[in-house]
């Protein structure tokens, strides 16, 4: 079901923005399949924009109610009775209107997607036979596989169903791509999270982990798995950035590590 | 705090988990067997193994006062992963390369599986076989080059024009070595100059070796569904038969006939019967399931292997005379020995199979140990 429903299809529009693609003159040498991949990725993206920018204003309405002066006096109020303090937060969301699931609902209706483009690359770059036998049974009739197989692998300077690396000599291949994902992750994730007023609070806790485990759980992602999956990751951030920054919710101060001072001076 | 770091780390790690176990890239493809005598050496994922045919035992050696398996690697190593059929070199090596992150062709000695040397210059996967020419190791790779050894591991020169991967073991008449490539193209090359006599374009990729007959006939099949004779002298299409499904093994060829099997959609599979002069159908057995490795010929009969575990019979007319459904995945195909057949699982615990043709029962089973 998984496969019929989500898979399949990504990988049928995959292949189909594949076919288009390397017809276009001297594709050949940059490599039809990485442009197949990143114009997938900003497809499924834009597609899932309306619960991205959902997502990005339920953050901010909950990060602006917690900064104010209200739910802080419900904090420091019931700070001794759980109970009661959830009680009251829920009373306190229904006030003002928030949905206190907002920001988490969106992300989970994307998190199949996520997976589902994930796999749909990973099927599109078989490298077994066996894999090739998968990958037929997904491809509908309106392709012709047989033609399209097998994918132009190589994108610029890398072998997409391959790990990444560039050998300049040393006894280990650099992991450029592994690098370029770890620090675009660190960015989106840094930009994308305003500071927190309080440093010691739970949220503020949750975030550094995020900026610090991210990168590193993506850019291991990257240096193990298929190149071509490095190239989505590397697009999505810079298009998750992109997407911050035209909604205007990018916030330098985290970057240069101004904002955190700034608020805590304002305290 | 704490808690909810331990919670977020938990939730990354699942959801590592969770992309990792979805679609990991992870080689998969069908097992390599080759037969030396009493012995099969069994290129079956993370090991070579060595299995004694008359018993299906592993070989073992004594290892202080333990006893251990012969294989290779000696412990397993998430970086190699082996499926082609490894071969032994005139003077006496076993040619394997890994099919893992790690592409390397390896030589190992075939009694003690200890190693004599490696050859890492690879950019891919190695899933065809070797072939040994003239005291030179010709390896082809899924980087699309033909790597050119001497027996000791030293590069020679490299076959580099075919455009795509080389998945299928070159096939030589000792003349001309004739390579298939996925980059739809056949190639007759000189195995001394490496250069090209001919190559011919057929309408789709390759994945198997080309079939060569005593007449000067080569016959191939592609994963576009056709079944081809080309003249080896020339490379020159002598006929072209669509088939209904991909074609992931080479035909064999017996008398004036070719047979082959074919996968066909997600549950579907047939065994043709072509006529070899003019590439005309004679006969067609749905076997209700997919058909990937190669067909056997063994005392008249044309044996055949499916993805849902069925081990079938076929008379030289396509009638059925038996088949027997076991509980794997067949995706390489029976091999003869000994009067006797081997079934090779894939995705399985158990890695071969010995059975008797008579009453289809199993011999012995090799499930590995540890």
């Amino acid at each position: 079901m998984w496969d019929l429903l989500i898979v399949h299809p990504m990988t049928n529009i995959l292949l189909f923005i594949y076919s288009l693609v390397v017809q276009v003159p001297f594709m050949d040498q940059i490599g039809a399949f990485g442009i197949a991949i990143i114009l997938f990725t900003i497809l499924i993206r834009l597609a899932t924009h309306p619960l991205t920018a959902s997502q990005i204003k339920s953050s901010k309405a909950m990060q602006d109610m917690m900064q104010s002066k209200e739910w802080q006096a419900i904090q420091k109020k019931y700070e001794k009775d759980k109970e009661k303090l959830a009680a009251e937060q829920m009373k306190f969301y229904r006030e003002k209107g928030i949905n206190p699931f907002g920001s988490c609902l969106p992300t989970l209706v994307q998190f199949p997607i996520i997976i589902g483009l994930y796999q749909a690359i990973i099927r599109a770059l078989a490298t077994t036979p066996l894999q090739l036998i998968q990958l037929n049974r997904s491809i509908y009739d309106f392709l012709d596989a047989s033609k399209l197989i097998p994918l132009q692998n190589n994108f610029l300077w890398m072998n997409l169903s391959q790990p990444e690396g560039i050998n300049i000599g040393l006894p280990f291949a650099i992991p450029t791509l592994a690098i370029v994902v770890a620090v675009t992750t660190y960015l989106q994730t840094k930009l994308a999270t305003p500071p927190s007023p309080s440093p010691n609070d739970q949220t503020a806790a949750m975030n550094r982990t995020m900026t610090i485990y991210m990168p590193l759980l993506l850019g291991y992602f990257a240096l193990t798995f298929a190149s071509g999956l490095a190239v989505y990751f590397v697009i999505s951030n810079l298009f998750s950035i992109a997407q911050y920054g035209a909604m205007g919710k990018l916030d330098w101060r985290s970057l240069l590590g101004g904002g955190q001072k700034a608020v805590d001076k304002s305290k | 705090m704490k808690f909810n770091r331990l919670m977020l780390f938990m939730l990354l790690a699942l959801a590592a988990g969770l992309l990792s176990a979805c679609g990991g890239t992870a080689s998969t493809a069908w097992p390599g067997v080759t037969v030396d005598g009493d012995v099969a050496y069994l290129a079956d994922g993370l090991f070579v193994y060595k299995v004694n045919l008359n018993t299906g035992a592993e070989f073992t050696r004594s290892a202080g006062t333990e006893t251990q398996p012969v294989r290779f690697p000696e412990s397993s190593n998430s970086q190699v992963s082996f499926f082609a059929a490894p071969v032994i070199t005139p003077d006496g090596q076993l040619i394997v390369g890994s099919a893992g992150h790690s592409h390397t062709l390896y030589s190992i000695d075939p009694e003690t599986f200890a190693q004599n040397w490696t050859f890492d210059d690879a950019r891919d996967v190695y899933l065809g076989s070797v072939l040994v020419l003239n005291e030179r190791i010709y390896a082809p790779n899924g980087d699309g080059n033909l790597y050119v050894l001497d027996l000791k591991g030293n590069l020679l020169t490299t076959f580099d024009e075919p455009g795509h991967g080389l998945w299928a073991t070159p096939v030589t008449d000792g003349q001309t070595i004739y390579l298939t490539s996925l980059d739809h193209h056949v190639y007759a090359i000189d195995p001394a100059s490496l250069s090209v006599r001919w190559k011919t374009k057929l309408d789709g990729a390759i994945n198997a070796p080309v079939t060569l007959a005593e007449d000067g006939r080569l016959y191939i099949g592609t994963l576009s569904k056709s079944l081809y004779a080309l003249d080896a002298a020339r490379g020159t299409v002598l006929w072209q038969r669509p088939l209904e499904g991909w074609l992931y093994s080479s035909p064999i060829l017996d008398g004036d006939t070719l047979y082959i099997g074919a996968v066909i959609g997600a549950e579907e599979g047939k065994v043709y019967a072509i006529d070899a002069g003019n590439g005309a159908q004679r006969w067609e057995y749905a076997s209700g399931s997919a058909v990937a490795g190669r067909v056997l010929l063994l005392e008249e009969q044309i044996l055949f292997t499916t993805e849902n575990g069925t081990l079938g019979a076929l008379s030289k007319e396509g009638a059925l005379n038996w088949k027997e459904t076991y509980e794997h995945n067949f995706y390489a195909g029976p091999l003869g020995w000994n009067g006797n057949l081997l079934a090779v699982p894939s995705l399985s615990q158990t890695l071969l199979l010995s059975i008797n043709p008579a009453n289809r029962s199993i011999l012995w089973k090799f499930p590995p140990e540890n």
